[in-house]
């Protein structure tokens, strides 16, 4: 079976890449665009992992990882946060708030499939 | 492709630095909203990271100095003026130049002034205490590729000892272990002595632990790389073993470990030292010496 895999970010253009890199891999997509659109998609999905950036309206990333872990459904889905270098703070707190990992911006998308086998297996 | 993702990151761009514009002008009549000083921020911030994502390093450089200038304001460390909104809109001006005229250097001039001029914002006054200018350089990944390998293999003793909450982090240990793997040559023990009885197990702890032998030529960087993102969730030793059977003392230290981990018993390992040939009588029969030498 297909694994599935939730891309979050405001910036369509990151996305993008993102679903096109993990489509090109066999993985499905499904894209959401803050971390409120990402709860609406998720209710009632079968996602086998998260990408999430940090910085979002609405729903930043780490409320999105506080929610996903204290839900009875996804609890245990992986998240990872997507982070750039200058955010040392913003990574230790989305770890304290249950996130499984990161991959720090700019990446190349074959760092991205690593850190997703990595996780996924 | 990537000249597809190129163009939805212009378009974006565009997007963004119009909304920042009205963000802007409004933040002119409410310098105390700061959910527009958010609003203005984000989209600095997206520009700058959607940018380096697709080589646009001159703009997330720049972009990335004056984000910081409006993280100092959402801080509460520097406040909102008509400067710093004039400076800003400046900004934007030259962050199109750049994205419409990539090779039109006057973008240079441009960014090294309004830089100048929002650092003496920033300092007060004071340009000498100012931060030095991220270069493209600066903000570009830093390789996260292991540690050069070593010339040959060597093997590692790998402890690994999740912490009970690992599974909340939605961490599964298998693909860790399978990436082990990868690496090289690799025996993998699991204790399960920490699980309780049924009805005293929680369902989402982590009672296993792993016991790693691991001949490698990928070199230690590689092998603690398995273990980044677990740091503050689990145990790990890594310890450099030698199973090269240069002197005795070497010899049994791997088979003190394998009897330690109840792979092997000590009377096996005993009966295979007292069997093992010595080193002359090894190189001699591989040809590289002649007996006479090594009497």
């Amino acid at each position: 079976m297909e694994k599935c895999i939730m891309t979050v970010d405001d910036s369509a253009s990151v996305r993008q890449m993102v679903a096109y890199t993990l489509k090109s891999a066999g993985y499905q997509v499904v894209e959401a665009v803050d971390g409120k659109d990402a709860l609406s998609k998720l209710a009632g999905s079968s996602v086998h992992m998260i990408i999430t950036d940090l910085n979002m309206p609405n729903l930043d990333g780490i409320g999105l990882i506080r929610e996903v872990r204290s839900s009875a459904s996804h609890k245990f889905v992986p998240v990872i946060m997507l982070t750039t270098e200058s955010q040392d703070a913003k990574k230790m707190e989305g770890k304290q708030a249950g996130a499984t990992g990161w991959i720090i911006k700019p990446f190349k998308p074959e760092q991205l499939l690593t850190v997703v086998k990595k996780v996924l297996g | 492709m990537q000249e597809k993702h190129v163009d939805t990151y212009r378009e974006e761009a565009h997007e963004l630095l119009s909304e920042l514009e009205s963000s802007l002008l409004e933040l002119e009549g409410s310098p105390g909203d700061i959910e527009l000083v958010g609003r203005i921020f984000r989209a600095m911030h997206t520009i700058k990271g959607s940018g380096a994502m697709f080589g646009f390093d001159e703009i997330a450089a720049f972009t990335h100095e004056v984000e910081t200038v409006f993280d100092n304001v959402r801080h509460g460390t520097l406040q909102v003026t008509r400067d710093l909104i004039d400076l800003t809109l400046k900004a934007r001006d030259c962050i199109r130049l750049m994205l419409d005229e990539p090779d039109n250097k006057s973008s240079e001039e441009m960014a090294a002034a309004i830089l100048s001029s929002l650092r003496a914002l920033v300092s007060g006054g004071d340009e000498s205490d100012t931060h030095l200018l991220e270069t493209a350089e600066a903000i570009r990944e830093k390789s996260c590729a292991p540690a050069a390998a070593e010339g040959g293999s060597q093997t590692y003793r790998i402890r690994f000892t999740p912490a009970r909450h690992l599974f909340r982090t939605g961490t599964n240990p298998l693909p860790l272990l399978n990436e082990l793997r990868s690496l090289g040559e690799c025996s993998v023990t699991t204790y399960f002595g920490a699980i309780p009885p049924l009805e005293a197990i929680d369902p989402e702890s982590c009672y296993a632990k792993w016991d790693v032998i691991l001949t490698t030529s990928q070199g230690l960087n590689a092998v603690k790389d398995v273990f980044i993102f677990v740091e503050n969730d689990a145990e790990v030793s890594i310890e450099a073993i030698d199973e090269n059977p240069s002197g005795e003392g070497d010899v049994k230290r791997l088979g003190e470990i394998l009897v330690d981990r109840g792979d092997v018993d000590r009377q096996d390992v005993e009966r295979v030292l007292q069997d093992r040939k010595p080193i002359g009588e090894l190189l001699v029969e591989s040809g590289v010496t002649t007996s006479a030498n090594v009497i």
